[in-house]
């Protein structure tokens, strides 16, 4: 590291065999006078703390000598007074040392350690090894799993209570039911029609129809601002939970696009409140009035579901504004069957198109929706093809397929004495007379119950420091796959063939690699790494960014992961993540980032010119707006996210009781954040961490809370105009950047830093844990490799699934 | 039965004999049998109310300290509440200065926020402990977008419900599937823990007393689901209560959260019921997580308490800020009529043996000021509350209130001016008061004197 990005990053690196600490001499200068043997203020002695930061004895007591310093509390203004470099120097030594401590404990593997399960990993699994559709994610089913910046996977983070007992009982117990119903469960088709939708049957509209001689069918006008039923419970009849599964879902519809406005979109999903509702399916329906197009899919839904209708845009007919409006259209005496006849039918009704027929707003005209289901497609037939024991099995071949059973669903070899106690509750339930498959699926449950499923165990009780052939098989499986090991991948363990000499390892990651299931790696662990879980946590303010709605959201979320596939797939650089000439945008996108708009909905791949001002992960919608509040954007918490996502350090925490930033008074002039940040950070102990952190964010001040590009800061109170935002810096190491183009050039000069730091999060990601200074040299390895390969992802991806580490407990 | 039947299962007898608009018809358990059932004592409830963002706390805070209080603006509402409320200034949770919208994770902890900071139990479930061996269920956890108040020992959030209906059932209808049904599913339940507590302690035993991490924590959470399931079984033979049909109609429906005042009434009603027939004895309920906190349509306010939190010194949002929380202190006035109207088993009033809190982990949420919460304790005068002050605890530690000086209130609403009045005390002394045999909590320093 010849050259240093900022020194405080490079700081962090603090060797560890040093024989005195590098804060030593500052504590002795300005703390130990007061908090030492002499005197002994506030029952400190700083000298007599623990330096062994992995035991963390005296942690909470270095916290707060951090906290104290930071906050400009300490040294007391009657003493000697130190710089603002000496502040950083010394906080950002015992910070890092504490987090060095916290990241030891953290990442501590006792002989035998358990990783638990995410949800997601659960949903996969019990899919894979039983065919089973089973969401997680419902109220009621699974917990939240907690987040280590962003990782959800983190083993010390991942506990366990009660609550999670019982859901893992639950579950168990729903899977199973899928899986071996107790009738088998017919797929089933319902059709209802715009007359059914939305008319009653839609026989008195007919009637007027009739007497108008109008030719033309009902429809069913849906406008954005009001939910309308897609699938009610009742729709099937007799509907449980035993009819979840997939469903293929058939819409004839057509759209309303008015002149200059945005393209129809359809959202069926849950109802949230009368104008909105979850985001299971997103269609932009371009075909126009006079040619709809049935639009075709499939969808996995728990039933019984109660889902509606949604078109969102960002000019809605709510409440607020045309409550009249909204009640007149939704009424079944509004009539609708084509533009042309709008006027002739509804007289008297609110306006819904001009005089040349134009939509006023974006609206969808539906002509009828099919549900079918649930459909099971061979393959998930196939998996429990041989699971369940004849009616009349012996104990021994019960004992046989209980063990085959826990074989696949512990993904290691299961002996019989294992099984004893679930052959035990086996036999206890037949004693109360229950029949062979009654009691078997008890057996069954405590399998799936056992902590051997629900977590993913490694070691033994001797202490070793390699995976065996089995453990690594399940590691490789949940990076890549986020599911359990396919029988090729076990046969490989059993076999011997991973931890062996040879080319094993390498061939399985290969065929792994090019599985579809690979997918479910580019679907996790871009958002994982770069913390999406965050965009819209605080929605922003409609009156401030009309242009946001839901729609935008998900795009801009969905934009991420597509760039990622197509990064992988063509097995890019990583130099794309931070800049590149193009993204995978859909038309709603394009529209937002000011591009040509692409014929065909969806998401493709489409180019940026120079005068876009974007191009890769940074410049993306999503990425500027997940750091903001909803009312606007926050440069210091854009800092903090790329020094974590980009160099995978975290800067120190701010003290807490920081003077807030004051609203704009009305008499003064108005100030941009940037300003207002500048004024607060002439204080030294502020300036001490803020000028590291500040730059990487005020970088990006062109754009604003939701990522749209800008000139002037829009401030509502105070004298004058909107001030002109300022996106220059200078690096702590003195280099200068205009903007924020000029700042992703610094960032690729600084290629090697953001390589390190890439895979850390994917080796925490594999190893499910936090990556501590012990792991420099494996991790080094995987550096020098991935610049043989000219930094390329897939090729990456592969260095750390084929690495040391990766077999390293 | 035998295994649960102890000193804690003993149940008020007159419990089963007053009927009071709706009532538990007991039958005569085994467990009520007791040489002591006279002396059992009466039951002690806690029910905690959140709300998000902080207040416009310009027109919130009360300036006088003690006895001779005059309600602020936004408080208003709870002057005929006068006798039994304490409006209570100046706490703070250390660990959640300049944590901004985390605050609420720790409102009921006391915890650390940090990347590495784990949360840790919330005084409610802390409560729960010490009640739940006399209730069908051990909490109740309401939350309008699903993110509850409470939080296990491991620091994990329970999840919260949000209709009405669903909390409805989930306490009082009784599942279709009928008592043997019912038992032996849990018969089964009980020996599928068995089987895995078997195969574990197996490993256990071979790991000696080396660091078990993981294990240990996951054999005490299938021990506690296993005494659980084992109680839940003994209730099998308990009817649920029946619920007056008034009762029911006014709480067995589901209100949409755009019907903001509404909502809020079914939720405390369910609350107030589900106090009335004991199902439970700790309740939660958040009635916004700190991103999405209800706009009021009813009175024209269509932005979230987050939006209207961040008001920028603009006089009409900060104008609805207030109204806003005025409209959420009158809907808690509400909820503390009912509980004085409803009344216990023994024919007192439920707000008696009822502690409720009212507040936010938040002071001024423009700033995210963390500082001198808003906090309104009230009922309980049974468990040994005082009421009919307002309990000041920045008194003497400042120059006074300063409402004019906006600039001047916004700080004392983000650095406490009495670092020593830290929150947990009062989660501290709310726990004591439930009979939990504790001397700390959170990170308390010390009781508060409330009576």
């Amino acid at each position: 590291m010849t050259r240093l990005c900022l020194t405080l990053l490079a700081s962090l690196v603090v060797a560890l065999s040093s024989a005195e600490e590098p804060f030593e001499p500052f504590l002795e200068k300005h703390c130990v006078g007061c908090h030492g043997a002499d005197k002994e203020k506030g029952d400190l002695r700083i000298d007599a703390l623990s330096r062994d930061f992995k035991l963390g004895i005296d942690g909470h007591l270095w916290g707060e000598i951090v906290e104290r310093i930071n906050s400009g509390e300490m040294p007391p203004e009657e003493e000697e007074q130190p710089s603002e470099n000496e502040i950083a120097e010394v906080i950002a030594h015992l910070d890092a040392r504490i987090r060095e401590g916290r990241a030891a404990r953290m990442a501590a593997r006792p002989s035998v350690a358990h990783y638990r399960l995410s949800r997601k990993e659960y949903q996969n699994t019990v899919y894979d090894l039983l065919g089973v559709r089973y969401d997680p994610t419902k109220p009621g089913e699974l917990n939240e799993d907690p987040r280590w910046h962003g990782f959800e996977r983190i083993g010390s983070e991942l506990s366990l209570a009660p609550s999670h007992v019982e859901r893992y009982y639950r579950a168990a117990e729903t899977v199973l039911t899928r899986a071996f119903p107790e009738k088998p469960v017919e797929p089933r088709t319902i059709r209802k029609t715009a007359a059914e939708l939305r008319y009653q049957g839609g026989e008195k509209q007919q009637v007027y129809l009739d007497r108008f001689g109008i030719t033309r069918p009902l429809r069913a006008l849906m406008f954005p601002g009001r939910v309308q039923p897609a699938l009610q419970p009742h729709w099937f009849g007799q509907t449980g939970p035993e009819h979840s599964g997939l469903y293929r879902v058939k819409i004839k519809a057509s759209g309303i696009r008015p002149p200059g406005g945005q393209p129809a979109h359809l959202r069926i999903g849950r109802k949230t409140d009368e104008q909105s509702n979850d985001g299971l399916i997103e269609l932009d329906i371009l075909a126009p009035e006079n040619e709809p197009e049935i639009y075709e899919f499939e969808v996995f839904l728990e039933m019984p579901a109660d889902l509606h209708f949604n078109v969102v845009a960002t000019d809605i007919i709510d409440r607020q504004k045309g409550g009249h409006y909204r009640n007149a259209l939704s009424k079944a005496h509004y009539v609708f069957t084509h533009t042309s006849e709008t006027r002739l039918l509804n007289p008297t009704a609110p306006k819904m198109f001009d005089e040349e027929g134009n939509g006023i707003f974006s609206s969808v005209l539906l002509d009828w929706i099919e549900w079918e289901g649930p459909i099971e497609s061979k393959a998930e037939q196939a998996t429990r093809v041989g699971l369940r024991p004849g009616d009349e099995a012996t104990p021994e071949e019960i004992a046989g397929h209980l063990q085959r059973f826990a074989e696949l669903t512990w993904r290691r070899p299961v002996s019989k004495d294992e099984l004893t106690p679930f052959l035990q509750s086996y036999e206890s339930e037949r004693s109360v007379g229950e029949g062979v498959f009654t009691a078997y699926q008890v057996a069954l449950l405590g399998v799936l119950t056992s902590r051997n499923f629900t977590y993913l165990v490694e070691g033994d009780v001797v202490p070793r420091d390699q995976l065996t052939d089995w453990e690594l098989a399940t590691r490789l499986s949940y990076l890549l796959w986020s599911s359990m090991p396919d029988k090729a991948l076990l046969d490989a363990a059993r076999e011997g063939k991973l931890t062996g000499e040879g080319d094993g390892l390498t061939a399985q990651v290969d065929r792994m690699l090019a599985d579809p299931k690979i997918n479910r790696f580019i679907d996790d662990f871009p958002g994982q790494w770069l913390q999406l879980h965050r965009l819209g946590m605080f929605p922003p303010d409609r009156k401030l960014y009309p242009s946001y709605d839901v729609w935008l959201e998900a795009s801009m979320r969905e934009e991420v992961g597509h760039y990622f596939r197509e990064v992988f797939a063509n097995n890019l650089s990583l130099d794309s993540f931070i800049h590149s000439d193009w993204t995978v945008a859909n038309p709603r996108l394009c529209d937002f980032y000011g591009l040509p708009e692409p014929k065909n909905s969806g998401f493709q791949r489409v180019s940026f010119r120079p005068q876009d001002k974007r191009g890769g992960l940074l410049t993306m919608g999503g990425i500027l707006g997940l750091t903001s509040d909803g009312t606007r954007h926050r440069p210091v918490h854009r800092g903090v996210w790329v020094s974590e996502a980009i160099f995978g350090k975290t800067p120190p925490p701010p003290p807490a009781n920081v003077d807030p930033i004051e609203p704009n008074p009305p008499e003064s002039p108005k100030a941009t954040i940037r300003q207002k940040i500048e004024a607060h950070a002439e204080n030294a102990n502020c300036a001490a961490c803020h000028r590291n952190i500040d730059p990487l964010g005020l970088a990006f001040d062109q754009f604003d809370a939701i990522g749209q590009w800008r000139t002037h800061e829009r401030v509502d109170e105070g004298k004058g105009s909107d001030p002109p935002v300022n996106p220059s810096g200078t690096l702590p190491d003195g280099r200068a950047f205009a903007d924020a183009k000029e700042f992703k050039e610094l960032l690729l000069e600084d290629r090697d830093l953001f390589l390190k730091a890439f895979i850390e999060h994917l080796c925490t990601y594999a190893l499910r844990r936090v990556i501590t200074v012990d792991d420099e040299e494996d991790i080094e390895a995987i550096v020098d490799e991935s610049k043989k390969q000219a930094y390329r992802l897939k090729d990456i991806v592969r260095a750390v699934a084929t690495s040391n580490i990766i077999q390293r407990r | 039965m035998s295994n649960i039947q102890t000193q804690s299962w003993l149940i008020d007898r007159r419990h089963a004999l007053r009927g009071l608009g709706s009532f538990i018809a007991l039958p005569l358990l085994d467990c009520m049998n007791s040489a002591r059932a006279s002396e059992v004592p009466k039951p002690k409830r806690s029910v905690f109310i959140y709300i998000p963002n902080g207040v416009n706390t310009l027109d919130y805070q009360i300036t006088t300290p003690g006895d001779d209080y005059t309600f602020s603006k936004s408080l208003s509402p709870l002057e005929k509440h006068r006798s039994i409320v304490t409006p209570i200034s100046g706490l703070h949770h250390p660990g959640g200065l300049g944590h901004h919208h985390n605050c609420q994770k720790i409102w009921l902890t006391g915890g650390k926020l940090g990347p590495t900071d784990r949360n840790t139990i919330s005084v409610d479930q802390k409560m729960a402990e010490v009640t739940s061996p006399q209730t069908r269920f051990h909490s109740l956890e309401i939350a309008n977008k699903g993110e509850s108040l409470a939080w296990t020992p491991d620091g994990i959030r329970l999840p919260g419900t949000s209709r009405s209906s669903e909390i409805f059932a989930y306490l009082f209808e009784e599942p279709k599937s009928g008592t043997a049904a019912q038992r032996r599913a849990l018969r089964r339940k009980g020996s599928v823990l068995d089987s895995n507590l078997e195969e574990v302690r197996k490993l256990e035993k071979k790991m000696g007393a080396e660091d078990k991490g993981r294990l240990a924590q996951y054999l005490n959470a299938v021990r506690e689901t296993e005494i659980r399931t084992q109680r839940a079984d003994a209730w099998l033979d308990v009817p649920r209560p029946s619920i007056a049909e008034a009762d029911r109609k006014r709480t067995n429906r589901d209100v949409p959260q755009t019907q903001a005042g509404d909502y809020f009434r079914a939720m405390y009603d369910l609350i107030v019921l589900a106090f009335q027939t004991d199902a439970t004895r700790v309740a939660t309920f958040s009635s916004g997580v700190e991103g999405q906190g209800l706009p009021i349509p009813e009175l024209g306010i269509s932005q979230s308490r987050h939006e209207l939190s961040h008001h920028n010194g603009d006089p009409g949002h900060m104008e609805k800020l207030t109204q806003s929380d005025t409209f959420a202190v009158e809907q808690f006035s509400y909820f503390l009529s009912r509980l004085a109207e409803t009344k216990d088993l023994d024919g007192r009033p439920l707000i008696e043996t009822t502690m409720a809190l009212f507040g936010s982990g938040m002071a001024y949420g423009h700033s995210h000021g963390n500082a001198n919460l808003p906090t309104v304790l009230a009922g309980g005068a049974g468990l040994g509350l005082k009421h009919g002050r307002h309990f000041d605890l920045n008194e003497g530690h400042f120059d006074g209130y300063k409402l004019d000086d906006p600039g001047h209130h916004y700080r004392l609403c983000g650095r406490p001016a009495n670092t020593e009045a830290h929150m947990s005390n009062l989660l501290l002394t709310m726990a004591q008061k439930m009979g939990v045999e504790t001397d700390h909590f959170g990170d308390s320093n010390r009781e508060l004197d409330l009576g």
